[in-house]
């Protein structure tokens, strides 16, 4: 949808704008009309027409029927064959019309992880002052998992109206996905052609790693925790330090209820962070250590999981990556952040050691066969 | 979009349903068009739609018939037609228009999927196409309006069902809840009245199309077409075969049915019309037949235009007429000729004969179907018909001999002067030709007139007639002379021959149809089986075969002055409601079925002639307009004009606010229905959507716009800004061009 900024202005989002068949582009009548003809001279690129079965077959009778009726001169004959080429015809307008109205645009929402299901939206409109939308496939594939799906447009779209189209999908793999609209294809009305319009529209999406299931029994230490520092930092204890207005990404356990029903809106809590350690995870792709296959995604998988648990419990201070710069996680969008990182994350060269926050770190390096180990400060603490 | 989700399942059970609906209507639609082909499937095909009547009333049934019966209905069919096709000895159209009849109604009772959808449309189609073009009937027209609609829906249905992916085809489940009450509310649904409006307009949008292509497809010159197949009977009128006993003719007197539609090129029906058809010159002493040597003489051809030779021939093409013929199915072989002509031309090529002698054509078998020809060059007026030489040096050579015939097989022409072997029936013959002659030496012509006053002294015309018994003589003519009783056609056109033959005037029958109706809305003729007719043909030396009819015309008790016409061979002008109807038919058989490439040419030519008398046309109108308008300045203002200026303009004004109220209460009304929203609520989301759509230059603008747009579409109606003024920014905040894929 289209979204407005602070200046008022309307803008859409990459990835959002309407495609159409391009038949009308212009303003002039004239020129939109001698378009339409060339177009049916010279289709657009990705524009295809094809002659279905019963197309062909018709095709072949209108042949036999039209060698006869010049052979015979018998006008009953021309009369069937002057009623199957404007069936013809008829079918191409109306297929053209139908065409003519349609919008599509690929709309994907949320995020996706491996194994886990989650819905890709093609939102469908018809500009149609008048005639409804019939009988639109839309095929769309997702080019890494090489899987596709088709989406019928099952009962007609009325005019003005809009539609959206859903198919679940469940990613196979971490990594950057590319989910296109491969192409839209219609048989209206009455099969004889198969028009279709292909690759109109794509976008990557990030796949996070897949959630696994590990032990986590990190050993108990307090020495980080600096005596008598009185330490308050916002976090998930009963302590409330302050109330303020919800903003995207806060937890909804977070609401208060009380206060919003007072306010009129939604109010959050803000409480303070337990006397519990804080990890740093520190996320090494050194490719001397890990080599792409199972035990990299594994590990992908492990950081993954342990980094949403930690912020589930307020115990994430934040993700260091390779070379980068520390990373804080204080709120849901930097966990997703982190997590897409993860989804992109490859085996990279060694690189130089740096400074690094002195709260405890977790780090990780290859187990048994495909097992992976998380070390807190060097101390074996959990493995998947 | 799967098999999870009812509602997709219910209407994807709908649609199976209306599948069937729509097969079982385009099987019966063609079925139809069988009764008409006499090809004596007509009670198979009657059960056959009433089997299929039954299942679309009660689709269930059809699922209760055991799977046996179809396994073994394929064999049995496969049995059934090798034995038509071998029953019918070298006629292949017949076994074949009966095999797709027999499938056609095997599918549509059937169970059916996707394919057998399919196959039962294309057999469908066919068939309505085979029949359409073996009839070449009017009724091939109202069956393709009907079918295509059908056909195209039924298409349309396919096509939708393809959309159910995830639903499988012939799940008993359509069939055991099959309800007409839910199928009901599902058509309701989908044919809404926009939908049905739409529908309607793309059907005129289709025949409109359809009569473009046909008017405008290209065709060959009349007369280089192959041979197209046509059905044929071996039946026809009894009164028009080679044989004709006495009755034969008046039997069909009373039949009103329509035997030839002639369209005469103009609008002056044509004076006492003599269509003739058969030369019957052999006596055979119950009636007269064609003799075996005359029926010789016919040569038979493939040809699509025959050109009249020798003497027949009307030499000045020029100045002859032509006749379009439509000659019904089933009458007769023979082709009803008016007079001498330079050409026929048939639609396709054919095989015909033309006896020369008898001046005679006829085509191999009786056509089961109307029959289109053209005659060209026709002189319909021509009452005598030259002999050729051969034939006029026999026949006075054999006057010369005394006309006495030397064998009893004498073979044509000596067979025009063949008498009754009885010799109570010579003696009657010479008593009678000696009284018409009166010793006087006469002249085939006066003999002529005189034998037919001479048979019509004291006689009238009579269908019934019981003659007499004699122990004189046999001879029925002879003895119905005798009686001086009324009589009809063939017995006047008897007597007559055989008293010219006694008098030594070769003479001979010819059978045919005599006058007809002139259909007064589409001009043309009518000729029904009650005008057929039998005359006398004699041999006049200097001028060759003279048309002599003694029969009296035909007065019944209470007929007025134009039925007694009628029952002549006067035309009678016809404008009763049949005849408007065959006018409907004539319409048909001129437009559509003879319509050629003469006739595309001229259609272009009137267009062109039309297209350039458009402007001038317009031009003349705008300046007598003009000058009206200057006539009305020029003689000056009154009161009274002013008035009558002001009443006009008044009148105007009312109507047009009239309307304006009329379509504002309209469209209030559609407003306030339940559920609608305001027009310009609704409008107001349009804007919205198409401005999601493009980039507009000014982002400010539309900021401010969208704004706007959205307190009309969602705001408070008192706290609206001014409409019209937000919709006209909207328009134009639209780019010139807009990015497209």
């Amino acid at each position: 949808m289209a979204a407005e900024n602070a200046q008022g202005n309307w803008l859409t989002r990459k990835g959002r704008e309407w495609s159409d068949p391009g038949y009308f582009v212009g303003q002039s009548p004239l020129r939109n009309g001698a378009r339409v003809i060339w177009h049916m001279v010279r289709p657009p690129r990705g524009h295809k027409t094809r002659m279905t079965r019963i197309g062909l077959l018709l095709v072949f009778i209108s042949i036999g029927l039209g060698s006869a009726a010049f052979n015979t001169s018998q006008n009953m004959l021309y009369l069937a064959l002057a009623l199957l080429l404007s069936c013809l015809l008829l079918s191409g307008v109306l297929s053209w019309l139908n065409f003519k109205g349609a919008r599509w645009r690929l709309d994907i929402e949320g995020h996706f992880r491996v194994g886990q299901s989650a819905p890709l939206e093609v939102e469908v409109y018809n500009r149609n002052r008048y005639l409804p939308l019939y009988s639109l496939w839309f095929l769309l594939v997702a080019r890494q998992e090489d899987e596709g799906t088709t989406l019928p447009l099952l009962r007609p779209l009325g005019p003005q109206q809009t539609r959206r189209l859903t198919w679940h999908f469940t990613p196979q793999r971490r990594g950057v996905e590319t989910v296109a609209l491969h192409s839209i294809i219609s048989k209206f009305p009455f099969g004889f052609l198969r028009k279709s319009i292909e690759w109109t529209q794509e976008q990557e999406i990030e796949v996070w790693p897949e959630r696994c299931t590990y032990s986590w029994h990190p050993v108990a230490s307090s020495r980080y925790q600096r005596v008598g520092e009185h330490q308050t930092r916002l976090g998930t204890g009963a302590e409330l330090l302050n109330l303020r207005h919800y903003r995207p990404g806060d937890a909804l356990r977070q609401v208060s209820w009380k206060a919003t029903a007072r306010q009129g809106r939604l109010m959050v809590r803000e409480t303070a962070e337990e006397s519990q350690a804080r990890y740093w995870l520190e996320v090494s792709s050194n490719n001397h250590v890990w080599k792409p296959g199972e035990q990299f995604e594994r590990y992908c998988s492990l950081v993954a999981s342990l980094a949403e648990d930690l912020y589930q419990q307020g115990r994430l201070a934040g993700v260091i990556f390779n070379d980068e710069p520390p990373q804080p996680v204080q709120h849901l969008p930097e966990l997703q952040q982190v997590l897409s990182k993860l989804a992109r994350l490859q085996p990279v060269a060694p690189f130089p050691g740096r400074d690094l926050p002195q709260q405890p770190r977790v780090s990780f390096g290859p187990g048994a066969g495909p097992h992976v180990r998380a070390y807190v400060n060097g101390q074996p603490a959990g493995e998947a | 979009m799967s098999t999870a989700n009812p509602q997709a399942k219910l209407e994807y059970r709908f649609l199976q349903q209306l599948k069937w609906l729509l097969g079982g209507l385009m099987a019966l639609i063609s079925l139809v068009g069988v009764f008409s082909l006499g090809i004596g499937a007509g009670p198979v095909v009657a059960l056959g739609m009433v089997c299929i009547s039954i299942g679309l009333v009660w689709p269930r049934l059809v699922r209760r018939i055991p799977s046996w019966v179809w396994k073994a209905a394929t064999p049995i069919l496969i049995i059934l037609i090798v034995t038509d096709f071998v029953l019918a000895a070298g006629d292949i159209l017949s076994p074949l228009v009966r095999m797709i009849m027999l499938l056609t109604i095997l599918r549509a009772l059937q169970e059916r999927r996707r394919r057998e959808d399919l196959q039962l449309l294309l057999l469908s189609l066919f068939l309505v196409i085979v029949t359409g073009v073996l009839t070449m009937e009017l009724t091939f027209a109202l069956q393709l309006l009907l079918y295509t609609p059908v056909a195209l829906f039924q298409l349309f249905t396919i096509n939708l069902s393809e959309n159910y992916v995830d639903e499988q085809e012939g799940d008993p489940e359509h069939w055991q809840l099959f309800r007409w009450r839910p199928l009901g509310g599902f058509l309701r649904q989908i044919l809404h009245p926009r939908m049905l409006g739409l529908s309607t307009l793309l059907f005129f949008g289709l025949a409109g199309m359809a009569s473009l292509i046909f008017i405008s497809l290209p065709r060959f010159d009349f007369g280089q077409q192959l041979p197209f197949a046509r059905l044929s009977t071996s039946s026809g009128a009894p009164g028009l075969s080679e044989e004709v006993t006495y009755g034969d003719v008046v039997d069909l007197l009373d039949d009103d049915t329509m035997a030839l539609r002639v369209d005469v090129g103009s609008d002056i029906p044509p004076s006492s019309p003599y269509w003739r058809m058969l030369v019957l010159d052999e006596f055979t002493g119950e009636g007269f037949r064609a003799s075996r040597s005359l029926q010789s003489t016919f040569r038979y051809d493939e040809l699509t235009r025959f050109s009249a030779e020798g003497s027949y021939r009307n030499r000045d093409r020029g100045e002859g007429q032509t006749w379009t013929f439509y000659f019904e199915g089933g009458i007769s072989r023979y082709l009803p000729i008016p007079g001498s002509f330079h050409e026929l031309r048939l639609q396709n090529e054919m095989t015909l004969a033309y006896s020369y002698p008898g001046r005679t054509l006829r085509t191999q078998e009786t056509q089961n179907n109307v029959l289109f020809y053209r005659l060209e060059g026709l002189d319909p007026t021509a009452r005598v018909i030259p002999a050729m030489r051969r034939e006029s040096e026999w026949l006075q050579q054999l006057l010369k001999n005394g006309g006495e015939l030397q064998t009893e097989d004498p073979g044509y022409p000596a067979t025009t002067l063949e008498l009754p072997a009885d010799a109570g029936a010579r003696a009657a013959l010479q008593r009678w030709v000696a009284e018409i002659e009166q010793g006087q030496a006469l002249g085939p012509n006066t003999f002529i007139s005189r034998a037919t006053a001479f048979l019509q002294r004291d006689r009238g015309y009579s269908m019934q007639v019981q003659i007499p018994d004699a122990d004189w003589t046999e001879n029925r003519i002879c003895r119905w002379v005798q009686a001086g009783m009324a009589g009809h056609c063939e017995l006047y056109a008897g007597a007559l021959i055989l008293l010219a033959r006694e008098a030594g005037i070769p003479a001979r029958m010819v059978t045919g149809f005599a006058g007809g109706d002139w259909n007064a809305y589409e001009q043309y003729m009518m000729v029904r089986n009650r005008h057929a007719h039998a005359w006398v043909e004699f041999f006049d030396p200097e001028a060759g075969w003279v048309r002599a009819d003694p029969t009296p015309a035909r007065v019944l008790p209470g007929d007025n002055q134009q039925q007694s016409e009628q029952n002549g061979r006067e035309s009678v002008i016809d404008d009763t409601l049949n005849a408007y109807l065959d006018s409907l038919r004539v319409l048909w058989y001129r437009r559509v079925v003879s319509f050629d490439r003469s006739q595309q040419q001229e259609m272009l030519k009137e267009l062109r002639e039309s297209m350039g008398q458009w402007g001038p046309h317009l031009r003349e109108r705008l300046n007598a307009w003009m000058q009206s308008v200057r006539g009305w300045w020029s003689e000056g203002l009154s009161w009274g004009k002013l008035g009558r200026l002001a009443a006009k303009l008044a009148i105007t004004l009312v109507i047009w606010l009239g309307l304006r109220l009329l379509w504002q209460a309209w469209r209030r009304r559609q407003n306030n229905k339940p559920g609608r929203l305001h027009p310009d609520r609704r409008r107001a989301g349009v804007w919205l959507r198409r401005l999601e759509a493009f980039n507009a230059a000014d982002p400010d603008e539309r900021g401010r716009v969208k704004a706007q747009l959205l307190l009309i579409r969602y705001g408070d109606m008192e706290q609206w800004p001014e409409r019209k003024t937000v919709f006209r920014q909207a328009r134009r905040l639209k780019p010139a061009k807009r990015s497209t894929v």
